[in-house]
């Protein structure tokens, strides 16, 4: 059995993509043009003005599912030293933007994307070999006020044979049909955890970006905020799951949310690959919702969305933030 | 321990079939039509993450004076230990994994109210085995060292269906250089270049699929007709910190056991132990499917195992040998 990742059957889709690849090396013997293939790091310099002329609502729309994957106005608490590297648990405070439900496992539909709240959460189009492709992601704390967490599928294929996707990559924070309330923040610094990227295992499947600002010159938590993070918490949490899911029935035009839906377990293919056992709870999203981001504790991102299995769409896993991910945040934060 | 059936079906015996005992020039085939699709996934899936250590698998067996067999494995590049129970060489199998400490010297791990294995590994002290695997060439990429593994090792099945406590067991330590699962993935990227290109996609067979999948729980049922029959029966599930696998495969069973009517509207199977009884599917004009019988499997711990029933989706067809890895 595939497991397809929480964008258009990723697990086929990444296989199709890494055959075109292997088929168009072999061939033509250089990348395709466009592609980019950078994995980890900086990435070449794209202007919000730049991305805001390519990703149209039109081309915003036409993207597909990638896959084959306060507090205070400034209050923000930083880590303390060591804390990433050891893996301890502990948990950064989300960020208000500076700008001035019930428990339910079926998804539902954010009435306004662009509200406190929600605003944070966003999608992430990139376009790799010519196609436009998307995923969700949130806006997380840092000192940067620039972190986007997604899940590693969005930002790169996994594996020691894998590559990156970070062409023309931006961030679209309260998108709702076709429209940019706080504008497009493009990416320049893109990474995931070493798991991801030495072995693929899906229990590690969490990338983060560093992303510049928008057109209107706002970095992107004074825009709209950000969640807080969490690591190194114990598994069984009452999650809410936002992300932006474009495989039917859903059209990936508005946020949807799984309120409060809670631990369901490990999944048990979960025990056959490196990295800490991933979570599963009740959430029935779908393709275009890879890397959205669930938090616990009101605003504390402590899990993004990595894959679903198609003969049980009711159900959404994602990967145990860990050591992996708290030291991908601070590599993420330390980005200037 | 070596080709006994839970070497075949445990995981980690999996993955070192994909990476070391498959030839490349052989992966047209299917890798080895006894692994279970879930592990077998994970197989093909770990030999494609190569990483620059040697992966290591301690391992050792026991038999029970009642007929029941253990294999305990570890697998060292995922921290996981796997204790698999089959009966009388049985055609199916109980896996429970659980994560732990692996290493070349140490397997342990806590199975909760199953038990726990906690053993040191003592090499034999006249003889270390260095092999030269026929793709693995090279001194020392492939070594496997006999020798007893010392500590405690206790397991009790549900209810109690099987039980063992020992304090030594002979086994080995295999490790396998990264090296080699690297020449591995290569070749197999070539070879699926080349069969993308011939078109050939080989002969096609009926298959019947039944499955159901909830939250952390799911079960499957295939059924291959061919020349012989081939059926699997699975089922996986986690329960807390314990991952639980139940497999069962029979191949070259009568051909007769598997009908599929031309129009796919219609399939009955009839496989013989460890399953019994019989599944029927249904297809009517308006769509609806049905998977309807008294088909069940017997694994270790969990008889009569149901493989029927309004929750499974049922599908028939013809596809290809080449793409039935399940």
């Amino acid at each position: 059995m595939i497991r397809p990742g929480r964008g258009a059957q990723r697990a086929l889709a990444v296989s199709s993509i890494s055959l075109a690849v292997a088929l168009t090396s072999i061939a033509v013997g250089v990348p395709a043009a466009g592609a980019s293939t950078a994995r980890g790091g900086r990435v070449a310099a794209f202007s919000a003005q730049q991305a805001g002329r390519f990703w149209t609502p039109a081309r915003m729309r036409r993207a597909r599912p990638v896959d084959v994957q306060p507090v205070g106005a400034t209050g923000l608490a930083p880590s303390p030293p060591g804390s990433a590297a050891a893996g301890i648990p502990h948990r950064v405070p989300p960020l208000a933007p500076r700008l001035g439900a019930s428990a339910s496992s079926a998804a539902e539909t954010v009435a306004d994307p662009a509200a406190g709240g929600f605003r944070q959460n966003g999608v992430i189009f990139f376009e790799f070999l010519g196609f436009l492709d998307r995923c969700s992601g949130t806006s997380v704390s840092a000192s940067n006020f620039s972190v986007v967490f997604t899940a590693g599928h969005c930002i790169d294929a996994g594996g020691p044979h894998g590559f990156g996707y970070t062409g023309r990559w931006v961030f679209v924070p309260g998108y709702r049909y076709g429209q940019r309330p706080f504008g497009v923040f493009p990416a320049k610094w893109l990474d995931t955890t070493r798991g991801w990227i030495t072995t693929g295992s899906e229990n590690v499947d969490v990338g983060a970006a560093v992303v510049g600002r928008n057109e209107k010159g706002q970095r992107l938590a004074d825009a709209v905020g950000a969640a807080g993070i969490a690591w190194g918490q114990k598994p069984n949490q009452v999650f809410d799951v936002h992300g932006y899911p474009a495989g039917r029935p859903y059209n990936g035009e508005t946020q949807k949310l799984c309120f409060q839906t809670p631990f369901l377990g490990h999944d048990s293919n979960s025990f056959l690959f490196s990295g800490p056992l991933n979570l599963a709870v009740d959430c029935d999203v779908t393709g275009g919702s890879s890397g959205g981001g669930w938090t616990i504790a009101g605003n504390l991102l402590n899990s993004v969305t990595n894959y679903g299995y198609p003969t049980d769409p009711a159900t959404d896993y994602g990967a145990y933030f860990g050591k992996e991910v708290a030291r991908l945040y601070e590599r993420a934060a330390s980005v200037r | 321990m070596r080709g006994s059936t839970i070497s075949r079906l445990l995981p980690a015996v999996a993955t070192a079939l994909m990476a070391l005992a498959i030839p490349a020039a052989a992966a047209a085939s299917p890798p080895s039509s006894l692994l279970p699709p879930q592990l077998r996934q994970s197989a093909a899936r770990s030999e494609e993450r190569p990483t620059s250590r040697p992966a290591v698998q301690p391992e050792f067996s026991l038999k029970t004076r009642d007929g029941y067999e253990f294999e305990v494995v570890g697998l060292g590049s995922v921290g996981t230990a796997f204790v698999g129970v089959t009966r009388n060489g049985g055609k199916s199998i109980t896996g429970y994994a659980a994560r732990g400490t692996v290493s070349g010297e140490r397997l342990q791990a806590d199975f909760g109210k199953f038990g726990k294995v906690a053993m040191r590994f003592r090499p034999s002290a006249n003889w270390t085995g260095v092999k030269s695997h026929r793709i693995c060439r090279g001194r020392g990429r492939y070594v496997s060292r006999t020798g007893t593994f010392v500590g405690e090792f206790r397991f009790r099945g549900e209810d109690g269906y099987v039980s063992v406590a020992v304090k030594r067991a002979k086994g080995r330590v295999i490790s396998v250089a990264a090296k080699c699962r690297r020449e591995q993935r290569n070749g197999r990227d070539r070879l699926s270049f080349e069969l993308s290109q011939s078109g050939t996609w080989g002969l096609e067979v009926p298959f019947v699929e039944a499955r159901w999948r909830t939250g952390v729980s799911a079960t499957e049922f295939i059924a291959i007709g061919a020349d012989h029959a081939a059926f699997y029966g699975g089922t996986e599930e986690a329960w807390g910190d314990l991952a639980v696998f139940h497999s069962a495969f029979l191949e070259k069973a009568p051909a007769k056991d598997v009908r599929v009517g031309n129009a796919l509207t219609f399939a009955r199977v009839s496989p013989p132990p460890p399953f019994s009884g019989t599944a029927t599917f249904r297809a009517a004009p308006d769509g609806t499917r049905t998977w309807t019988g008294s088909l069940t499997v017997n694994f270790p711990g969990a008889e009569h195992y149901p493989l029927v029933g309004p929750q499974f989706k049922a599908a028939i067809g013809f596809k290809p040998e080449l793409f039935l890895f399940f």
